[in-house]
């Protein structure tokens, strides 16, 4: 049978051809594009020092840090589970950081994927939200982590525990405790580079190790942590912290061309490993 | 006061009411879009997304910087959506010394995104620029990011 090419048969196959361009348009996949280096001017010390910075953007969730060391060598993230915390706390501070620290375990559960882990924490994060009062805001997330681990929803789990914690982040905002919201980032940025420095220093890899140069994120907590209130800052807790924080910061500030070594990174690990405890003695 | 001032008080209660109702439509309209793309790479190509995302109202010309900590081997997609008047949005990706950056780009009007492989874990700036507009107006754009 031939086809002849009438002008209708034309019309139809420029129209097809173009809502077939239409569509790779407006859905993107990798891949469709290749690399270019736009023809801007480079950025000055003025436009990189007035760059905007928030918590949403520019501190990375512990998921990242660990997708990133999981790419070449998939540690066994099982060995890095934590005995379950006390949860009896004597002041909001605390809680705070612990409350941080859990949603960073909850990724460690989510890599390893230990749905079983994963609900566990998913209770303590509402146990330790009652606490801080927060707890009906975060209760409908515990539901759906619980869910999605049942159902071994890895992905979906990573994007709730963010949910979870930036559910926490706002309702601490409205609550006018602000102020402790940076420490639940702390919390969780302090046990996430806890687990990442362990993971390199057991089975160090050079790649792996360049991970750890982080002193942007530290700079960022440190200067969030000057603005708590003064009462605040009096605290033995948060005054050791800040202390401790800007020794790991000398640590993990390493040059852009520079490998840390296994026993840069030992040190590394150490340092934080020693806030932990802080974080975690109950001080009640 | 008199009826006149009542009037002129309620009138300008209700452009008040009506003008944050309108930067609050945008701001979620360009959420959602911006969402919509990230979605995307999240559908297609296994990135999460993160939860958390930043507004800005910016003119025709106008742009806006933001620091970003990346980590090595990574890959990032950033997606930046706004109003519809918006012709052309520009994403546009910076080393820590702000040298310009290699970017996978995406552009479709009011919506578009840079994708780049994380070489070194640090500090990255991202600069969105309202390219063109069909109109001198500000509007809400919304910036976040995806990553694997």
């Amino acid at each position: 049978m031939r086809h002849r090419l009438t002008p209708h048969r034309c019309l139809l196959a420029a129209s097809i051809l173009f809502l077939g361009v239409s569509f790779l348009k407006a859905e993107p996949a990798e891949g469709t594009n290749k690399l270019i280096v736009p023809e801007v001017a480079a950025l000055t010390k003025s436009d990189m020092d007035q760059a905007a910075k928030s918590d949403d953007l520019t501190l990375p969730m512990p998921g990242e840090f660990f997708a990133a060391i999981g790419k070449r060598n998939r540690p066994n993230w099982t060995l890095f589970y934590r005995t379950p915390l006390t949860m009896t706390y004597g002041n909001r501070a605390q809680i705070a950081l612990n409350l941080g620290g859990l949603i960073a375990d909850g990724y460690i559960a989510v890599e390893a994927q230990d749905g079983r882990q994963v609900k566990n924490i998913g209770k303590d994060i509402i146990a330790l939200a009652k606490q801080l009062g927060v707890s009906q805001n975060v209760l409908g997330r515990g539901n759906s982590i619980t869910d999605f681990a049942e159902n071994n929803e890895w992905n979906a789990l990573k994007e709730e525990l963010e949910a979870t914690q930036n559910d926490v982040r706002a309702a601490m905002a409205s609550m006018e405790d602000q102020d402790l919201v940076i420490l639940v980032n702390l919390g969780g940025w302090v046990r996430g580079t806890e687990v990442v420095s362990s993971v390199v220093a057991q089975n160090y890899d050079p790649d792996d190790a360049k991970l750890l140069r982080q002193p942007a994120i530290i700079d960022y907590l440190n200067k969030q942590m000057e603005q708590l209130p003064q009462a605040l800052q009096e605290q033995a807790l948060i005054h050791d912290l800040k202390k401790r924080l800007l020794a790991v910061h000398d640590l993990a500030s390493y040059p852009i061309d520079h490998t840390p070594t296994q026993a840069e990174v030992v040190t590394l690990r150490t340092a934080v490993s020693q806030i932990m405890p802080i974080i975690t003695t109950s001080t009640k | 006061m008199t009826l006149r001032r009542l009037l002129f008080l309620f009138l300008t209660l209700t452009q008040a009411v009506a003008s944050l109702r309108a930067e609050d439509d945008q701001t979620v309209a360009a959420r959602s879009a911006a969402f919509d793309l990230a979605g995307a790479f999240s559908a297609n190509d296994g990135y999460k997304l993160r939860d958390g995302f930043f507004s800005v109202k910016l003119k025709k010309g106008e742009s806006k910087i933001f620091t970003v900590n990346l980590y090595a081997g990574n890959s990032y997609w950033f997606c930046v959506a706004t109003a519809p008047v918006v012709k052309k949005m520009e994403v546009t990706l910076f080393d820590e010394t702000g040298k310009v950056l290699p970017i996978q780009p995406f552009s479709d009007g009011a919506r578009a995104a840079a994708g780049i492989t994380a070489a070194y874990s640090g500090t990255y700036y991202v600069k969105i620029s309202v390219a063109d507009s069909s109109n001198s107006e500000s509007s809400t754009a919304c910036l976040l990011y995806a990553y694997k």
